[in-house]
């Protein structure tokens, strides 16, 4: 039976994710001071795309008839091995690690699509984005191990039970927290380590591998960067934040855990729209700058843990 | 609460040592003060002496609102808003800072209370901010950045007295005045308020 | 010796070597016309004979016998192409320091005969209570450099990109994924079995060597034109990987923490073997590429793909073995060394070793970074897009026999992956003794499954209600760019250049323009431990033998004097000292 709640709480993540996405750019056309579409615009932009036709390089291969489809695939999948709002803690999915690579499959299939189809802009942004996520690694293995250290499980449904009992959060977790804030930026192709709006040279490094494919590969190449985003942001929210979370099966926690998730998640989207409405991007050799910043806050925070 | 004013002086301790515009170690040195004044009204609701909300006093008037104020007209006069080459790079002054954060904690963790080791961490980056930077402004930011480590050591603290950090903020305060006319003057002088140049005094 | 290791190494040397074995039938049509063929067989079987030979002795002095038996076989392999000076050149580097290992070992082996006064493998282990502290402490060092020189640490590792491109690919993919590791069976032979109690400081030791091999590797490995080349120095960041997992179970066992000691040999042990399948996998991907091209440099190649499709997908799947993509088994032996290090963070109380292994721990995550960013370069500049000169355009076609040699090793790659937890849970069993099976939850093979089933749903999905599909096929749109030709295509040094602007003290780049009737750019980059260290010792040494040279006067009857005078000094030190 809890399978079953399982699979319709990750259904139901996979069906929120373009409505999480519409309500960012409403709230940032709100900010910036005009009338922004509907929130349900995503999804009939997806539908649109699935409907027309596609144009493939003729410098293309393999790569670029696997790839959307492995991305896809490999973001549902993490999708169905983390918790959103109802957790009774197993041991037999959900270990740490494997989210994470599994994330990482997406990041090497595009760039890989990047040099496929022999453009400057693909290279240009396969370089660019293989040179953050170097730095963004330590960062990754440092979170892990303060989160292994507090709860002493690499599972994440154990982690997230755990740490729903805490009530007082202490100085290493709010530091921990801010670590893992800018690791969602820097992984996530968001500001301001990229812009996803512009389609300029100067500002593309995820716009910029998936340049040459249209229709409906560039549909699921867009639902699989949407869904890599709420994923992260609902690991964020249950390891660091989780309380609230339901832990058995009746009706009114289930309810109350399912309201308090989406406040959290609306809280984290204003934020993210703050500050990619405030911040420029930073310029490619000021990134690790804020990588190391942000590596040196989570090694203070599993000091202190430590000590 | 004083968890999370604590690790806001952490992490702006930390982001401080990295910075290049003057206008962010201001707002960084602003936040700081305020979460240190923060932590004294927390202090003192908890034990009652008065010493602890003259204090919080203090410290609001001179390092949250005065202070920040003479950076910024001495800033604003002599235009001089970036710092462009640094004597530690970018990345290496924050993992400079990080590392040296960690064996200030592996060092002191004999002691229970973690305003003390706070304390000493802000002394240290002060410390970092200082010497490797060539502007007279952030040096001086630096030197600020200690004093409030100092601050921190007398909070946690049991008995405290309150002329110490009288006559500490009272010399603090004058040493900013001093140095915002002094950097007008120097300015105006050489043109420049670049350390590297002040050799040039020698002959 | 009939101990689980050995027989470990003999299954690891049969599963790599004989897909290579297939590979080489089809792969010495190339030399047919130069060289001779009977020389190579004869000297490949020598090769894996001394190497099973040396993995299956007992006792130290049929170690040594096959040990050289080795190293001068895979000498004379090395320089097949013998027609070429700088094969010759860097096959000379090779002997000398694989014989500098050689003489490393048979002193650590004497002494140990010594010490113990006897042979046999079994004999020195039941006996090694007896020795003394610094007795061990000699031993360890000895062993630390003679098999560190064979396998390839830092500093003693400049032989590795020099030998493994000048010896034929077949010979680079047995050298590297089978000889290294023969080196790492003498060392946890050494370390492990004969001696008990080491210091914490050994294992520190080791750790250290193995990281700093590892982040130096990857660092060269990054900035080379040569496919041979970066692959070298990517098996030396793997076999630095190994070496420091290893160093991490010294450092446990000393402590007394027996089972999660036994769990990071049984990390390092299966790292092994995953290096062995997909590094040789590679290896013979780019004999491949050179029997097709005749050329190695990267700046040459490009969209080998539409012309060698078999073997793209092979080399593409060893690409992402080594790059730690779900469901490969380079994943499964990542994943187990990293949560070994966050466990043994947060098992050890004492703070100085701590931190020396957070430090250990975010260098080795920073590696894996820079793996997936070298193993990206490898195949999608060689293999993707459009071809950068003219001799990427004619392409000959591969006999099948190299394409089955792969197409063998990709499928262990995808097996050893998926059932990845069967294999660690058997490894522990026979090393720690015990009878407890289910150390690692089977959550990788559930994870594959879930991950293989989805991919099935929406490809189904995908046919079956999209079903409108207008393909065209056209020009790259780049922007609406329309003159594109081969070279706006990102060039190798320019894929990675945002590293070597921050690294380029380290790999000491330089670049020179000079403008003449156009322009002319070059930029070099050269292994700084060889640039610093190695030509200093050699400028030492031929001082030195200048100096020596006088005493050759050229008479035959000078010769024979020295011949009885040594003589006679070796029989009165062995009357005296023995």
């Amino acid at each position: 039976m809890k399978y079953f709640i399982y699979s319709i709480q990750s259904l139901t993540l996979l069906m929120l994710t373009p409505l999480f996405i519409g309500i960012i750019k409403n709230f940032k056309a709100a900010i910036r001071g005009y009338k922004g579409f509907s929130v349900f615009q995503p999804y009939f932009d997806l539908k649109k795309l699935c409907g027309k036709g596609r144009v493939i390089s003729k410098s293309s291969s393999f790569i670029t008839a696997i790839t959307p489809i492995l991305c896809l695939s490999a973001c549902v999948t993490v999708t169905f091995l983390i918790p959103v709002f109802f957790n009774d803690g197993n041991s037999y999915f959900g270990n740490l690690f494997i989210i994470i690579f599994l994330l990482g499959i997406v990041k090497f299939l595009s760039s890989l699509l990047g040099l496929d189809s022999a453009s400057t802009f693909g290279g240009m942004g396969s370089s660019r984005e293989l040179f953050i996520s170097m730095f963004a690694e330590p960062i990754m293995f440092i979170l892990v191990a303060f989160l292994y250290m507090e709860t002493k499980t690499f599972n994440i449904f154990s982690i997230t039970l755990i740490n729903a009992a805490i009530l007082k959060y202490n100085i290493a977790h709010i530091i921990a927290a801010i670590g893992f804030a800018v690791l969602i930026m820097a992984e996530n192709a968001r500001m301001p380590v990229d812009n996803p709006e512009t389609h300029l040279e100067l500002t593309m490094i995820h716009e910029g591998m998936i340049l040459d494919i249209s229709g409906r590969d560039l549909a699921l190449m867009e639902l699989a960067s949407y869904i890599k985003l709420i994923v992260f942001i609902t690991m964020f929210i249950n390891c660091f934040f989780p309380l609230g979370i339901a832990s058995s099966l009746n009706i009114v926690s289930i309810c109350v855990s399912f309201i308090s998730y989406i406040l959290k998640v609306l809280g984290i989207l204003v934020v993210i729209s703050i500050i990619e409405s405030n911040m420029a991007k930073f310029r490619l050799f000021r990134i690790p700058e804020l990588l190391s910043a942000a590596f040196s806050l989570s090694l203070v925070a599993i000091v202190i843990n430590y000590f | 609460m004083i968890e999370i004013l604590v690790s806001l002086i952490l992490i702006s301790g930390i982001g401080m040592s990295g910075f290049r515009r003057v206008n962010l170690l201001n707002r960084g040195f602003e936040l700081q003060s305020l979460a240190i004044a923060l932590v004294c009204l927390e202090k003192g609701n908890a034990t009652g002496e008065y010493h602890y909300y003259i204090l919080f006093f203090l410290t609001l008037i001179t390092k949250v609102i005065f202070i920040p104020f003479i950076i910024n007209r001495s800033i604003k006069d002599t235009k001089k808003t970036r710092e462009t080459d640094l004597i530690l790079s970018g990345h290496w002054s924050y993992i400079l800072s990080g590392i040296s954060v960690a064996l200030c904690f592996v060092f002191l963790r004999g002691f229970s209370d973690y305003l003390f080791k706070v304390g000493c961490i802000l002394i240290i980056t002060g410390t970092i901010l200082m010497m490797g930077r060539k502007k007279a402004i952030t040096q001086m930011i630096g030197l600020l950045t200690m004093e409030n480590g100092i601050v921190l050591f007398e909070i946690s603290m049991v008995k405290m007295g309150s002329i110490i950090e009288f006559g500490i903020v009272f010399e603090m305060l004058i040493l900013a005045l001093v140095m915002g006319v002094m950097v007008f003057r120097i300015n105006k002088t050489f043109d420049t308020i670049n350390t590297d140049y002040l050799s040039n005094l020698k002959e | 010796m009939h101990d689980f290791l050995s027989l470990y190494f003999v299954a690891l040397i049969i599963i790599a070597a004989v897909p290579v074995f297939i590979y080489s039938l089809g792969y010495l049509e190339e030399y047919k016309k130069n060289y001779s063929i009977k020389y190579f067989w004869v000297m490949m079987i020598l090769f894996l004979m001394s190497m099973i030979g040396v993995v299956l002795s007992d006792n130290s002095i049929s170690f040594i016998v096959f040990w050289e038996l080795m190293s001068t076989s895979s000498f004379f392999l090395v320089i097949y192409e013998y027609k070429k000076s700088e094969n010759i050149k860097a096959g000379i580097m090779y002997f000398i320091m694989t014989h500098i290992s050689g003489l490393l070992v048979m002193i650590m082996f004497i002494l140990i005969t010594k010490y113990t006064g006897t042979y046999d493998f079994n004999t020195i282990t039941s006996l090694s209570k007896q020795l003394t502290y610094f007795q061990k402490w000699i031993i360890l060092t000895l062993a630390l450099f003679g098999f560190g020189a064979k396998a390839g640490l830092v500093p003693l590792h400049a032989w590795l990109p020099k030998a493994h491109p000048s010896a034929p690919s077949n010979v680079s993919a047995l050298m590297s994924g089978i000889m290294l590791k023969i080196a790492v069976y003498g060392f946890i032979r050494t370390a492990f079995i004969f001696i008990d109690n080491i210091s914490v400081y050994y294992g520190v030791i080791i750790m250290v060597a193995g990281t700093v091999t590892a982040i130096f590797s990857i660092t060269n490995a990054l900035f080379q034109n040569d496919i041979k080349k970066l692959l070298a120095y990517s098996s030396a960041e793997n076999i630095g990987l190994i070496f420091s997992t290893l160093g991490l179970s010294l450092i446990l066992r000393s402590f007394n923490f027996d089972g999660l000691s036994a769990l990071t040999l049984t990390a390092a042990l299966f790292h092994a073997l995953n290096h062995a399948v997909f590094k040789s996998l590679l290896f013979m991907g780019a004999g491949s590429v050179l029997f097709a091209i005749s050329t190695k440099n990267m700046n040459e190649l490009g969209g080998l793909y539409k012309k060698m499709r078999f073997t793209g997908i092979c080399v593409f799947v060893g690409t992402a073995a080594i790059a730690a993509i779900p469901p490969l088994n380079g994943f499964a032996g990542e994943v187990l060394i990293l949560s070994n290090f966050i466990q043994a963070l947060a098992n050890l109380k004492s703070p100085g070793i701590s931190i020396i292994i957070i430090f250990c721990g975010i260098t080795l995550a920073l590696t894996s970074g820079g793996v997936i960013w070298a193993s990206v370069k490898t195949f999608g500049i060689t293999f993707l897009g459009e071809p950068r000169s003219i001799k990427a355009v004619k392409v000959k076609s591969i006999p099948v026999s190299m394409n089955v040699g792969m197409a063998i090793l990709a499928v262990y790659t995808v097996i050893l992956g998926m059932l990845s937890p069967f294999v660690i849970n058997y490894i522990y069993k026979w090393i720690s003794k015990t009878s407890y099976i289910n150390i690692v939850g089977y959550e990788i093979t559930i994870a594959s499954a879930i991950l293989i089933l989805i991919t099935l749903l929406i490809y189904v999905f995908i046919k079956t209600l999209l079903k409108e599909d207008k393909v065209v096929v056209n020009e790259t749109w780049g922007c609406g760019f329309n003159n594109s030709k081969p070279y706006i295509q990102y060039s190798p040094e320019g894929f990675v250049q945002p590293g070597l602007r921050l690294m380029s003290n380290i790999v000491s780049y330089k670049k020179e323009v000079k403008v003449k009737e156009t322009v002319y750019i070059r930029g070099r980059i050269r292994d700084i431990i060889e640039l610093n260290i190695y030509s200093r010792i050699i400028k030492f040494v031929d001082f030195v033998a200048s100096k020596i040279i006088k005493i050759h006067y050229g008479k035959i009857q000078i010769y024979v004097s020295y011949i009885f005078i040594s003589l006679i000094i070796s029989i009165i030190l062995v009357l005296k000292f023995v």
